[in-house]
């Protein structure tokens, strides 16, 4: 398959601080891609490199599979949104579509259609006008997935996208994303602290860890030792209903 | 009435209700985007290059309007500053521009009487030219905010996600900054600082909690600037008050009817609200 991005011995970091070093990483067109490491680790710095919205200090980041037009759909985390504004869904979702408008231009009907089907997608067709600032998490996640797809990307980007929900919450979020990579047959990388949320529903995994990233398959990274060497601590991997969550040995 | 049959009366209420349209309609923004203190800052600032003006014997206006796109440009581009906390830049900024306004004043033969033409405006003293050049600079300005809401309105709101939609944040939130700069600089030479400040925060607050869409929200800021306006300069008619004061007060009795309006509406509807 296509690789869509390629780091090749990159270094990342912000003036003076260096946060990420040698950092290889492909991201393939049929891909779902895990980048987990704790708090502070670089995750966010190698998020912005892919996004293309920070220069690398050495190595280079190559786009080999993305045509014309190719453009990458993205989801910040919601807890930065600001909800001061008074913004229906509808208007934040049509945001996705700027780039498509253009400068000094109205939106077309086009542009309203592509919302509505958007909002069709995630499954929020019915909260088009309400406020955003007044939609539950769940709904802003979907809010913000769908101004990322409403522009018909080649690639999407979430950062943690499960961040701060219930059980419930994190399940539909989850079922969402899968559906967007199956269906409509989209690559997808999801940034998240937390391994147990993006574990079962990826398949490769990049830690990012100690100024560097290291790929795994999920099948690698949850083999005996690995995971110890990787988190530097004993953890087990238990199995239930076919999903695999991995906790500390007590 | 008499107070539209004055020449004198009808040419500081244009420039007053000129000076409201455009400090209104930014001033939106400037609370949304949580930078009131910015706004306090380029007027301090604008203040402090119409004394420097008075004092070298220079254009205020044009002193005012380069020292302000100087100080706009360090704004826009500290504000993303990992090291130096946005606030203290804009506390350095409004500590030199005050300093400033009153030390260049205090080097001036009239410094008591233009001390308070900057702070309050010499709004019953304005010319008919004064009013041109004031088109001059909002018609410009507001141009730009028009035809580029979207750009505008996705860079305030989610300056993350237009970066990684290849939005150049930056330049974007220079384009901004030097509109505002440029209104408030003009706004002052108008009205005074009082005016300026009361225009950029207090009918946009006060839209925000009468209002529920950003569109909505940016015309009855625009349509509240422009009755304290006119209440202002009826009142201070009538009751030989000061224009300036009086106009800024009148915003805040809007605002205080705004505040009660969920009140009265629970008090009206009961069980509703």
């Amino acid at each position: 398959m296509t690789a869509l991005i390629e780091f090749k011995n990159v270094s990342l970091g912000y003036g003076r601080l260096r946060v990420l070093q040698g950092v290889d990483l492909t991201v393939r067109s049929d891909e779902r891609l895990g980048i987990v490491g704790p708090n502070g680790s670089g995750k966010t710095t190698l998020l912005r490199a892919m996004l293309g919205s920070l220069k690398p200090r050495a190595g280079e980041i190559l786009r080999p599979g993305a045509g014309r037009g190719f453009h990458i759909g993205y989801v910040p985390q919601r807890q930065g949104m600001d909800e001061l504004f008074p913004l229906t869904v509808h208007e934040i979702v049509l945001m996705g579509r700027y780039r498509q408008i253009g400068l000094l231009r109205r939106p077309r009907p086009e542009d309203r259609d592509a919302v509505l089907e958007a909002l069709e997608t995630v499954g929020i067709p019915e909260l088009a006008g309400e406020l955003y600032r007044n939609l539950s998490g769940g709904q802003k996640q979907r809010c913000l997935i769908a101004r990322a797809i409403v522009g018909d990307p080649g690639l999407l980007i979430l950062d943690e996208p499960t961040a701060d929900m219930d059980v419930a919450g994190e399940k539909i979020i989850m079922d969402l994303i899968g559906s967007l990579h199956v269906e409509h047959r989209l690559p997808i990388v999801m940034v998240s602290h937390m391994l147990n949320v993006v574990l079962n529903h990826v398949d490769g995994i990049a830690v990012v860890r100690e100024g560097g990233l290291s790929m795994f398959t999920t099948q690698e990274l949850l083999s005996d030792g690995v995971l110890a060497k990787v988190y530097g601590v004993d953890l087990i991997v238990c199995e239930v209903d076919g999903k695999r969550i991995v906790m500390p040995r007590e | 009435m008499e107070i539209f049959k004055q020449e004198f009366m009808l040419i500081a209420m244009a420039a007053g209700g000129l000076a409201a349209i455009a400090c209104c309609y930014l001033g939106v923004y400037v609370l949304l985007r949580r930078v009131v203190f910015v706004g306090v800052s380029i007027a301090q600032v604008s203040s402090g290059g119409v004394a420097l003006g008075i004092l070298i014997g220079l254009s205020p206006v044009l002193c005012s309007t380069v020292l302000t796109t100087i100080v706009v440009l360090l704004v826009a581009f500290c504000l993303a500053g990992r090291r130096i906390p946005r606030e203290a830049v804009l506390g350095v900024i409004y500590v030199a521009g005050a300093a400033g306004a009153f030390l260049f004043l205090a080097g001036s033969a009239q410094a008591e009487a233009q001390t308070m033409n900057i702070l309050f405006g010499d709004i019953l003293t304005i010319e008919k030219g004064h009013l041109w050049l004031a088109l001059g600079v909002f018609i410009p300005a507001l141009l730009i905010q028009l035809l580029f809401y979207k750009e505008f309105l996705l860079v305030s709101f989610d300056p993350e996600t237009a970066a990684a939609m290849g939005y150049n944040s930056r330049l974007w939130d220079s384009l901004f900054f030097v509109s505002l700069g440029a209104v408030i600089s003009t706004a002052i030479m108008l009205v005074g600082v009082l005016v300026v400040f009361a225009f950029l925060v207090v009918p946009a607050t006060a839209a925000l909690l009468l209002a529920n869409r950003l569109k909505t929200v940016l015309v009855v800021s625009v349509v509240l600037g422009l009755l304290a306006t006119l209440f202002g300069f009826y009142f201070s008619y009538r009751g030989n008050l000061p224009p300036g004061p009086t106009i800024s007060a009148a915003t805040c009795v809007l605002l205080l009817l705004a505040l009660v309006k969920p009140l009265i509406a629970r008090f009206v509807r009961p069980g509703k609200v």
